[in-house]
């Protein structure tokens, strides 16, 4: 008699383990995998077909062409519309027309403007506290009033400032 | 039957039958990714640190806070050669004025994002190939086979990938693939004010892109590692890393 | 410099940490069932059962720490070679069938033996495993025998490769200078040994004195020099990684000398190099040379204090690099602290919780099948 007997049961065990893990492999194996190379095919589509939240820089003269005629003209003509509206998706959306928020405060400004070491010299910055002194606006004007830069620059055409007291209507 | 079942599954023992097929157009789209193969190039004299592309990356992608797909630091160095970088909320906000405690000999801001690599360490180690390289020569991670392992977060030099807190798979830049996709350029490249950040496509001979990759004196970041990135840099300097 | 990455947290470490035990506790039980060497009869099963014990955990802290476990399988649906990590699915499983055959083999005569004496439901266990053959018969033992020298010859490798494959992990990362080593498999692999020879004089102590039995002081001797050559091969390898870092001075040394002298300063040098490397070096020289001098007594103490101080040993050394590697920033511009929460879900009481899963088991596995007793001097 063979002394073997135990030994080919657990083999053959084994071999049906390993053939029952290959059949259940391929079943749950995303069809796509593999299809243009070792990765989950579909994925490049799906990728694309996320929908953009900001809008293509001409998008926003579509409606606001007399908007984008003052900016083109003057000192923020580089300057994208949604860096400081927030981006088209919040606007335009599947329930139609939604009120842009309007970012108005001094630290939007500070962002490019506050004078810093590291900005390259040649572009246009301001010590904040400094430059409050030169209009004499006094340093508790960025406590009241937010919206202080706007007294005197208009957001889409900033240069030349003017004369502080005249209130613009941002444009 | 089960003849047949395992047939098909000796057959896909091997998933990879890449080259074979050609992926052509996009699904809905006239988008083909085996026409285009971009660059990013990064012009340093140029970046005023406003942080306007950090914003509009983290709202054009969903990123979590306190998380970057693209970041922004500040190197502060002193005539002796010390340096501080700093980069407060990934340089969202913009930068405020810091007092390094020694006399600024220059200062500069650096935007920092995925590189691209043609040659990645972190599509090499993902054990599963979530992460992969499109022909177009972005690097996209599959979130629906991605194990969450953070073996890529490690592998990659350049600090770019995160595991994002909440669908608690690896995250990185896209080049923002979605927008470039239908003909948009990545968010943050829009967002410049300054045209600091460039992007382009090598395959289009009307671009500039071409000019600037195949003539400019370029930099990349961490040379040495060889992943061979698709971001140059213009007005680089030796104490960037 | 202000990567968003989390950490790799506590539980992490777990992994080298249980996989070196199950390599070393398998280097063990080989030199009986291989090399024959029958001072080590005493302990060859329970090494063997200590091994699968550590094995069958070794997942669960990777689980643990997968943002998404329910996919762990397509590490195994998908693999991707390119990727050091994708083959651990086939090293594992090849090291578990070698390891589960050899046990299953070892202990056939007793499975066979209670799958016939014990009562009722009492014995199904045993008759599933006996696979319906209850052949006890010498020739056929003589063959067992043989398969297992075979499989345990086999399991050196595959041991080897499935911790030296660990240290690979993190030794060809290049985007972090304190992995990326050639000499961090060999490391890992050395340690991984002294871990395991450490757990089973440490188990076999307290097993022997629970059940009342004596300790064979030639098991012992035996095990305690072969934890002190590999304690000293560990030590060295370690130190001679810091040292030619150190007098290469690379860029990487300027970051890494602040992370050993501040960030592990209490992990790497005065646990890692003083209490667990230089104290257990000189408790173990004492074993080994003035052997014929000692008492049994003493003998057991020096090596029971050795081997719970080098355990420390190789945990805080898996610590220093896992936790440590992650503590520099990727542009080597900056060092961060690193507080282990307590309760968060890879925090320090998971890790705890996963480090006792592996006794409570090997617990079991001794109830079911007995590795001490009668059993070894038939086998």
């Amino acid at each position: 008699m063979k002394h073997h007997r135990h030994l080919v049961r657990a083999g053959a065990a084994l071999i049906g383990a390993a053939l029952l893990f290959f059949v259940v492999r391929a079943l749950v194996m995303p069809k796509s995998f593999g299809r243009f190379g070792h990765f989950r095919g579909d994925n490049i589509a799906e990728q694309a077909a996320i929908p953009a939240v900001h809008g293509a820089p001409e998008a926003c003269a579509e409606c606001h062409m007399e908007v984008a005629e003052t900016k083109v003209a003057g000192k923020h003509a580089s300057v994208p519309c949604q860096d400081c509206h927030g981006p088209l998706a919040l606007h335009i959306t599947e329930a139609g027309k939604e009120q842009m928020p309007m970012h108005r405060s001094f630290t939007l400004c500070a962002r490019c403007h506050q004078q810093l070491a590291a900005r390259p010299a040649a572009f246009p910055q301001i010590d904040l506290m400094e430059h409050l002194d030169v209009v004499g606006a006094g340093h508790d004007a960025l406590t009241t009033n937010e919206a202080i830069c706007f007294d005197c620059h208009r957001p889409h055409s900033p240069s030349p400032a003017l004369a502080p007291g005249t209130k613009t209507k941002s444009r | 039957m089960a003849g047949a079942a395992i047939t098909v599954a000796l057959l896909r023992i091997t998933p990879a039958q890449a080259a074979e097929h050609a992926i052509g157009m996009l699904p809905g789209t006239n988008y083909d990714p085996e026409e285009h193969l971009y660059a990013y190039v990064i012009d340093i004299t140029k970046c005023i640190g406003c942080g306007m592309c950090v914003q509009a990356c983290s709202r054009e992608n969903k990123v979590p806070d306190h998380f970057f797909r693209t970041w922004v630091e500040r190197y502060t160095v002193s005539e002796q050669g010390e340096v501080i970088v700093d980069s407060p909320n990934g340089g969202k906000d913009g930068f405020k004025p810091i007092t390094p405690g020694f006399k600024v000999a220059k200062s500069y801001f650096v935007p920092k994002l995925c590189n691209h690599c043609a040659n990645t360490p972190c599509t090499q180690v993902c054990p599963v190939g979530a992460s992969y390289n499109t022909p177009e020569g972005v690097v996209l991670v599959d979130p629906k086979r991605c194990i969450g392992c953070g073996y890529c977060v490690q592998a990659c030099p350049f600090g770019s990938r995160f595991i994002n807190p909440v669908t608690k798979t690896a995250e990185k830049c896209t080049w923002c693939y979605h927008r470039v996709t239908k003909g948009m350029k990545p968010a943050c490249v829009e967002a410049c004010p300054v045209g600091a950040r460039m992007f382009g496509d090598l395959k289009n001979e009307r671009d500039p892109i071409r000019k600037i990759v195949t003539e400019a004196h370029l930099a990349i970041l961490q040379p040495e590692k060889l992943t061979k990135p698709r971001c140059y840099y213009l007005g680089f300097d030796k104490e960037i890393r | 410099m202000i990567e968003a990455f989390r950490y790799t947290f506590p539980t992490d470490m777990m992994y080298p940490y249980i996989t070196g035990l199950v390599a070393g506790a398998f280097i063990v039980s080989s030199l009986y069932h291989v090399f024959h060497k029958e001072e080590y009869a005493p302990i060859g099963r329970f090494a063997l059962l200590t091994s699968l014990a550590f094995l069958l955990c070794a997942t669960m802290p990777l689980l643990n720490h997968l943002g998404h476990p329910e996919r762990a399988m397509n590490i195994m649906i998908t693999p991707h070679f390119t990727s050091a990590m994708a083959g651990f699915g086939v090293l594992y499983s090849f090291y578990l069938v070698v390891l589960v055959l050899e046990v299953w083999l070892v202990f056939r005569p007793d499975i066979v033996r209670l799958a016939q004496t014990l009562p009722g439901w009492k014995s199904l266990p045993y008759r599933l495993l006996a696979l319906g053959v209850d052949d006890l018969r010498p020739e056929t033992l003589a063959l067992d025998r043989k398969v297992i020298t075979i499989l345990a010859t086999i399991g050196i490798p595959a041991a080897c490769l499935l911790h030296g494959y660990v240290g690979f992990l993190f030794g060809a990362i290049k985007a972090n200078p304190w992995w990326s080593t050639p000499l961090m498999p060999i490391i890992f692999l050395f340690s991984a040994v002294v871990s395991g020879i450490a757990l089973l004089i440490v188990l076999y102590q307290f097993v022997a004195k629970v059940r009342g039995d004596e300790i064979s002081q030639p098991c012992l001797r035996g095990l305690a020099r072969w934890l002190w050559y590999f304690q000293i091969q560990t030590i060295t390898l370690e130190l001679l990684e810091i040292i030619t870092l150190a007098y290469e001075r690379n860029e990487e040394w300027e970051i890494i000398a602040p992370l050993i002298t501040h960030q592990l300063a209490f992990s790497f040098i005065s646990v890692q190099m003083i209490l667990g490397s230089l104290i257990p070096f000189i408790l173990l020289m004492l074993a080994v040379l003035l052997d014929r001098y000692l008492h049994a007594k003493v003998r057991n103490t020096l090596t029971f204090t050795a081997s719970l101080l080098l355990l420390i040993q190789v945990f805080s050394m898996r610590w220093n690099v896992v936790i440590g590697g992650q503590m520099m920033s990727k542009s080597l511009r900056g060092l961060r602290d690193f507080h282990p929460e307590f309760l968060a879900k890879e925090g320090v009481l998971a890790a705890i919780l996963l480090f006792a899963i592996p006794f409570v088991l090997l617990y079991g596995l001794a109830k079911l099948l007995p590795p001490f007793g009668r059993a070894h001097q038939t086998s």
